[in-house]
């Protein structure tokens, strides 16, 4: 009784600031002369309002919960990556690479396997050095996956204009298009979705599964009590590296399956500020692989709608977007921690009054 | 153009892009003196860009500069009050807050400057040569024209050092992130100065945004920071948090960005882009032996060493 009066206390905390973030974005919105009700319906309209948006919003949510469910494994060790950013960008370069250099030697099931796998070989060798640093010198993985983005972005803008340039385009630098064994093919849908978006779904589905194994037991024991993990089988060293190599992989994938799937060739944005979004969507979505899916669909839903919201106002620019995915973020950041502290002074008070705590309630609840 | 000479235009590179990771780089040494971590340091340098410029476009540069101090404390005291008073996860903090101020910096360029409008120029800083010092080989002429705001930023670099080591108000903003218990115990209001110390951290990051582009475009874009936020937060830790340490590593970073851009008109002999990847491999090669020597002494020494990867080390305080 006394957990569920928590519950209800935290979601009405939650409720609150969720309100007061976008109290902060409407009147960003009237400030620009705009009315509230068109921006609202400009951004459900941009966001789901038709096939095309919706399916756009989909398309978008794709890498991202990807992406995410990676972040989320390498959060529950206590490691904090952002780099997923440079992990897709090598992910796309090798999967481009493979392609290219394959060609039409190759039939079209196998074409697409070989991307995927290079993609995930690059994403997973980008992440590598900042987990080999973290294991070996305790290198703060942030900052070094926060700088090796930047590396990670040079070194697809210099391919971009030596190895991989497409020779028939003289304008942007990109390169050619994908050969047709390579590429993921379209979903029977209005708009674009392509069939990466089904292997998301069934990678989370097996997130759900994983979650629920020892292994993942393991971790979140690592991430809490590092040696008592040790005792039971999992060393700092494969903690941390291991989590760190499957989401770069994860976002490795992510990176071919922008390539294969979105722009079937290689473009110098491909990966467009996923770093800090990933682990946005990763938080929101509380490390649970199906919370990631949603929180992904509504993160995307901020950035579609925004365009929405600049058809529709004409005066708000789509950068409203942004604002409100980091107004978002912050407040789930105050409720999150507002449901940790009311669970703590509930677990107190509980064991105040000679009630087996809540903590003690919850780790039972683990273990069985 | 001789060997001297290049090296001398080198260096004028330098010193002129050192100033805002300087000044930033200060506030989030006083944050994370008191625990802290401000990942969000980039978002905030572009808020105190966006607040240069219009100020400098309303009543001149300094109030540009004034104007950029004001919004990054005003995001500074968001940062402080979300995680001393509201307990928030630092990291997740920051990165909301980085969100926010990226999308609000183009919301408000976007908002004040319609596609289309030519992006009228500012004020910047004031014109400023020193005589004498020009006639120094090498570094001479790049100190004699290196501006008001290098100068500026070299005074914060000294008044930073003396606050954090020989005022009370230092010392008990490093008691509280070194040792709560005893910083409580002594009466040392943990909270406000962990409030205070991101204030600070957010009024220096904003008046190094305002920095990057007054300092001589006279124009903001979008992205105009170009992470100089990371890279201080990458030095401070390569300078173990002293300000002296911080000078040293902003003028080695902004060395090789000098470079960088050199290597966009010249022929160097190496591909531009790995020119420009150059300062922050030099930053990462760096922040690698630096951690490796600090995690060397924490096992010898007298530190009860951490498990390895528990979190991240250097800013584990408040996590």
């Amino acid at each position: 009784m006394r957990r569920s009066s928590v519950r209800v206390r935290t979601l009405s905390t939650a409720a609150v600031y969720v309100v007061l973030g976008f109290v902060v974005v409407a009147a960003l919105v009237v400030s620009t002369g705009a009315g509230l009700g068109d921006a609202l319906s400009g951004w459900f309209v941009g966001a789901f309002g038709n096939g095309y948006n919706l399916v756009q919003t989909l398309s978008n949510a794709t890498p991202l919960a990807l992406v995410a469910v990676g972040v989320a494994i390498a959060l529950r060790a206590n490691v904090i990556t952002v780099g997923a950013e440079g992990q897709m960008i090598v992910g796309a370069i090798f999967a481009t690479g493979v392609s290219l250099w394959l060609g039409d030697s190759v039939a079209l099931p196998i074409g697409l396997l070989l991307g995927a796998l290079a993609g995930i070989v690059g994403g997973a060798l980008w992440a590598l050095p900042a987990a080999l640093a973290k294991v070996r010198w305790n290198v703060n993985e942030i900052l070094f996956t926060l700088l090796a983005n930047y590396i990670a972005t040079y070194q697809l803008v210099f391919l971009l204009r030596t190895v991989l340039r497409d020779p028939t385009s003289a304008g942007s630098p990109q390169s050619a298009e994908l050969p047709g064994a390579f590429v993921l093919f379209q979903l029977p849908l209005p708009g674009r979705l392509h069939f990466g978006a089904v292997i998301v779904v069934v990678i989370v589905a097996a997130a759900v599964w994983w979650n629920a194994s020892r292994s993942a037991f393991l971790v979140d024991v690592y991430g809490q009590r590092p040696i008592l993990a040790a005792r039971l089988g999992l060393t700092p060293a494969r903690a941390v590296i291991g989590t760190m190599l499957v989401s770069g992989a994860a976002a490795g994938l992510a990176g071919w399956m922008q390539v294969a799937g979105v722009t079937q060739r290689l473009e110098p944005d491909v990966s467009g500020g996923i770093g800090f979004a990933g682990l946005a969507v990763a938080v929101l979505g509380r490390g649970n692989p199906v919370g990631i899916v949603i929180a992904a669909i509504v993160y995307a839903s901020l950035g579609t709608g925004a365009s929405g919201v600049q058809i529709a106002t004409g005066t708000v620019p789509t950068s409203i977007g942004t604002v409100s995915q980091g107004v978002l973020l912050l407040a789930a950041a105050l409720a999150l921690s507002a449901d940790k502290l009311a669970a703590r002074s509930a677990a107190r008070s509980a064991a105040r009054s000679g009630v087996r705590s809540g903590a003690e309630q919850r780790a039972k609840e683990v273990s069985a | 153009m001789s060997t001297l000479d290049f090296l001398a235009v080198l260096v004028a590179g330098a010193i002129g892009l050192c100033a805002p990771i300087i000044v930033a780089g200060l506030g989030e040494i006083f944050l994370e003196r008191t625990g802290g971590f401000n990942v969000g340091i980039e978002g905030i340098m572009l808020m105190g860009a966006v607040g240069g410029v219009l100020g400098s476009h309303v009543a001149g540069v300094w109030f540009g500069v004034l104007l950029g101090i004001l919004i990054g404390a005003v995001f500074g005291l968001l940062l402080g009050v979300a995680t001393a008073v509201g307990h928030a996860d630092v990291i997740i903090v920051g990165i909301a807050i980085g969100l926010i101020g990226t999308g609000l910096s183009i919301f408000l360029y976007q908002a004040l400057n319609p596609a289309g409008s030519t992006n009228a120029r500012v004020e910047t800083q004031p014109a400023l040569h020193l005589p004498l010092i020009d006639q120094v080989p090498v570094i001479g002429p790049g100190l004699a024209d290196a501006g008001i705001f290098f100068y500026l930023s070299l005074a914060l670099v000294v008044l930073s050092w003396w606050v954090l080591r020989g005022t009370r108000f230092g010392l008990r903003l490093r008691v509280v992130g070194d040792d709560e218990q005893v910083a409580m115990t002594r009466g040392i209001a943990v909270r406000r100065y962990r409030i205070v110390a991101a204030v600070i951290a957010g009024a220096f990051a904003g008046l190094g945004g305002a920095f990057v582009p007054l300092s001589s475009i006279g124009t903001f874009s979008p992205g105009i920071t170009g992470g100089s936020g990371f890279i201080a937060l990458a030095v401070v830790i390569i300078a173990r948090r002293t300000p002296f340490g911080l000078l040293a590593g902003a003028v080695l970073f902004s060395f090789f960005n000098s470079l960088a851009l050199l290597g966009q008109t010249q022929n160097l002999g190496l591909p531009v882009e790995l020119l420009q990847a150059l300062p922050y491999i030099v930053t990462l090669v760096v922040l690698c032996v630096v951690s490796r020597h600090l995690w060397a002494r924490a096992r010898r020494g007298h530190t009860h060493p951490r498990a390895p990867a528990t979190g991240t080390t250097e800013i584990e305080g408040s996590l």
